[in-house]
């Protein structure tokens, strides 16, 4: 099917209105963030896969009928809502269909008696939570990408926010959903507390990446907003080692904080400067929930933190940390790092108490002399569980061989990441999800467990329309 | 000219950004302020870079170019080690010599950093036109001043040309170029060299060890640096919140002014 036969199908589905073919368009919603695609945006240079058109479903009924449209012509196609994604997942094939739910926003209800919300695919976050705020509560979600992102995109990346070590991740907070298959047929998953009825459905599209459907609805749940109870407190404390060590007892011994965050030597320079003792990691540590209890919280860390070569740098870090920590997000379009000649990003990974700091130091001893260009490493735990922790690296490298050396030395990066990782039994994406950048590595990742993804994939999306390349190898 | 010596004074200073608002009510430059940062504004970048590839365009002629870094107020440690791996000949801290610090201070800043200057001997002067925050940038003119040397302002690109240095500059509303001959002071303004060079890993590795000059107060008599500072002015920070009230006229009118006096803190009596 040429591209003229996709666009005139599908405005005569939907109107010519809801298919958007200007090339700006078009460019806009292939944009990613990935660090080598944000050097060559700023160089110049568009190397990314030119989709046919960009689709802008009103509701369920129109995602519906797009995607048999789509499936029965076997027509690759990207889901996409706020396009807040680091991992190339939302760029498109050449002469493929983006899908995308922005224009599916709003809330549609709000259940203070069963504290859950439901709303549309295309609602921002941060409309959310402010919609949320002026009514008592908070969603309790809290990623970087909190200005840019939209809640279906948040669901299928299996998302995560920086008070999750309250909250949980999304995965904790989605109670039911919408989702058209690929083939157009809507199923919806019902709230309810807790099932006993089999495999937790919702799970199939949570992380999923729009490899399996497209999300139209979720019913999330809402807690009290209660920031003026909060506790915080930060320190530093020399050495990963002995950071990482001092949040594994909080977590062990049973404590919630919201924020639990350890930042290296290298990301403190940069936070804080001379302001911390040199060679310090800092500890950011928040409770949030009734006073009673963030009291307690604040006493018990304080008492573990009293066992380990700490001082006290107060809450002043915490609240400053706070009041700056989705500040990236304003800066995403400006060429702050290509006017330097580097690209910038992160990566994050998991792993249980036992490897993480073996995977820290291991990627954080190898980058440096394998990467002559490196300019920055560093790294950060930022959500913390009983059994373990993420590790958040930052890093930056020159581009000091042109402009198509960009992509394959952030690949080097990346390699020694992944690999260090999955040497020590972590897992290779903590919150970002794979995109496609990740692919490569996912059957070592899932190990015996693969085959299950390509089954999924092959009963839920038979002819693989949807949002090829994630997750799963050619 | 056989040599060419370059020298930059920069100043970082405290990255507001990530001034907590519980700080900003209170503010004043005896707060604490030391969960923040010290960074360096985007002027003083500009003339760091712009030194540091103008050394180079000057290298390339066959000269022999030394570069130096100089500030009179704090200086960040991982700074230090910036500037050397990013190709500075000299890192030069003279923060502990000015008693109370730099801030308000610009003809003592100005006479300090002159006396540095002329120790070493120079031919071009860089500075930010502005290093930031209350800074008036009044520092360079006085330092041109102290120094008896043209100073040029707003400039935004330079380059070696016969006998001097070709300036291209902001005049008001309208652009211009000139050429002058050193020695000289330029501010720089709105540049395009809009960032300080990023250096490698291996490159900072490679200075570790260099640490910045920190002369003593004997070596710059005369500068009265050992006097007391009375202390930096009262802070008073604009808030966007705005108070109106309607005070009646008329019979009232004594009344109203005596609750306007109170409004706006002036003594029983006194007239608004």
């Amino acid at each position: 099917m040429d591209k003229k036969d996709i666009i005139q199908g599908l405005q005569a589905l939907l109107g010519e209105d809801r298919v958007q073919t200007a090339p700006e368009i078009i460019r806009k919603a292939s944009t990613d963030y990935i660090g080598f695609r944000q050097y060559e945006r700023f160089d110049g240079q568009d190397w990314v896969p030119k989709a046919a058109c960009v689709v802008q479903p009103r509701n369920t009924a129109e995602v519906s009928q797009a995607l048999a449209f789509l499936n029965k012509h076997g027509l690759s196609t990207v889901p996409r809502t706020g396009g807040s994604s680091v991992t190339q997942s939302i760029e498109p094939e050449e002469g493929g269909v983006i899908l995308d739910g922005q224009e599916m926003n709003g809330v549609l209800s709000l259940n203070e008696q069963d504290m859950m919300v439901t709303v549309r695919c295309g609602t921002p976050l941060e409309y959310l939570e402010n919609y949320l705020n002026r009514h008592g509560y908070t969603g309790g979600h809290f990623p970087q990408s909190l200005p840019l992102a939209h809640v279906g995109g948040l669901i299928a990346t299996r998302s995560i926010g920086q008070f999750s070590t309250l909250y949980g991740g999304i995965e904790d907070l989605l109670v039911g959903l919408e989702a058209v298959l690929a083939d157009g047929e809507v199923i919806r998953i019902k709230n309810s507390p807790r099932r006993s009825v089999g495999p937790d459905l919702r799970h199939l599209f949570i992380g999923s990446e729009g490899m399996l459907g497209f999300i139209t609805e979720a019913t999330l749940k809402i807690f009290p907003y209660t920031p003026e109870t909060r506790w915080m407190n930060s320190w530093a404390i020399q050495g990963m080692d002995q950071g990482l060590a001092l949040i594994r007892e909080v977590m062990t011994t049973g404590y919630r904080p919201a924020v639990v965050r350890l930042h290296d030597a290298e990301e403190v320079q940069k936070m804080f400067g001379d302001a911390v003792p040199g060679g310090s990691s800092v500890l950011l540590f928040l409770a949030e929930g009734p006073a009673p209890i963030t009291a307690a919280i604040g006493q018990g860390i304080r008492e573990i933190a009293g066992r380990y070569p700490v001082q006290d740098l107060g809450s002043r870090p915490v609240e400053s940390w706070l009041q700056t920590r989705n500040d990236v997000c304003y800066r995403m379009d400006e060429p702050v790092y290509h006017k330097q000649g580097m690209v910038a990003d992160t990566c994050e990974i998991s792993a249980p108490w036992s490897a993480i700091g073996e995977i820290y130091g291991a990627v954080i001893e190898r980058l440096p002399r394998e990467m002559p260009n490196l300019v920055f490493i560093g790294g950060h735990s930022s959500h913390s569980y009983v059994q373990g922790t993420n590790i958040y690296f930052t890093f930056s490298f020159l581009v000091d061989k042109g402009v198509e050396s960009a992509r394959p030395d952030y690949m080097k990066v990346i390699t020694v990441m992944m690999e260090e990782t999955l040497k020590r039994g972590g897992s290779i994406a903590h919150h970002h999800g794979s995109g496609k950048y990740r692919t490569r590595w996912m059957p070592e990742e899932h190990g015996s467990s693969y085959p299950l993804l390509r089954k999924l994939k092959s009963s839920l999306d038979p002819r693989g329309i949807l949002n090829r390349g994630v997750l799963l190898t050619d | 000219m056989g040599v060419v010596k370059i020298a930059v004074c920069f100043k970082a200073v405290p990255d507001f950004d990530r001034v907590v608002e519980a700080d900003w009510e209170n503010f004043s430059l005896a707060g604490d302020l030391g969960y923040v940062q010290r960074i360096l504004g985007c002027f003083d970048e500009s003339a760091l870079e712009t030194a540091l590839r103008l050394g180079s365009a000057w290298a390339e002629e066959g000269k022999t170019v030394e570069t130096a870094a100089l500030t009179a107020a704090p200086l960040p440690s991982p700074l230090v080690k910036t500037l050397f791996a990013a190709g500075f000949d000299r890192v030069a801290d003279l923060s502990g010599l000015l008693r109370g610090g730099p801030e308000f201070r610009p003809r003592q800043t100005a006479a300090l950093l002159g006396a540095w200057l002329t120790s070493w001997g120079f031919d071009l002067i860089l500075a930010g036109r502005q290093a930031g925050w209350a800074d008036s940038g009044l520092v360079p003119l006085l330092l041109g001043e102290t120094l008896g040397i043209p100073v040029i302002t707003e400039a935004e690109t330079l380059a070696p040309c016969p006998g001097g240095i070709e300036v291209r500059r902001l005049n008001g509303t309208r652009r211009e170029e000139l050429r002058a001959s050193l020695p000289l002071l330029i501010t720089l303004g709105n540049s395009p060299v809009a960032a300080l060079r990023a250096v490698t890993l291996g490159a900072r590795m490679a200075v570790s060890q260099r640490q910045a000059e920190k002369p003593e107060p004997e070596a710059f008599p005369g500068l009265g640096l050992s006097e007391e500072f009375p202390g930096p002015p009262r802070f008073i920070r604009e808030t966007r919140s705005k108070t109106c009230r309607f005070l009646p006229g008329g019979e009232d009118l004594p009344q109203s002014l005596a609750e306007a006096g109170a409004l706006l803190g002036l003594k029983p009596g006194e007239k608004p």
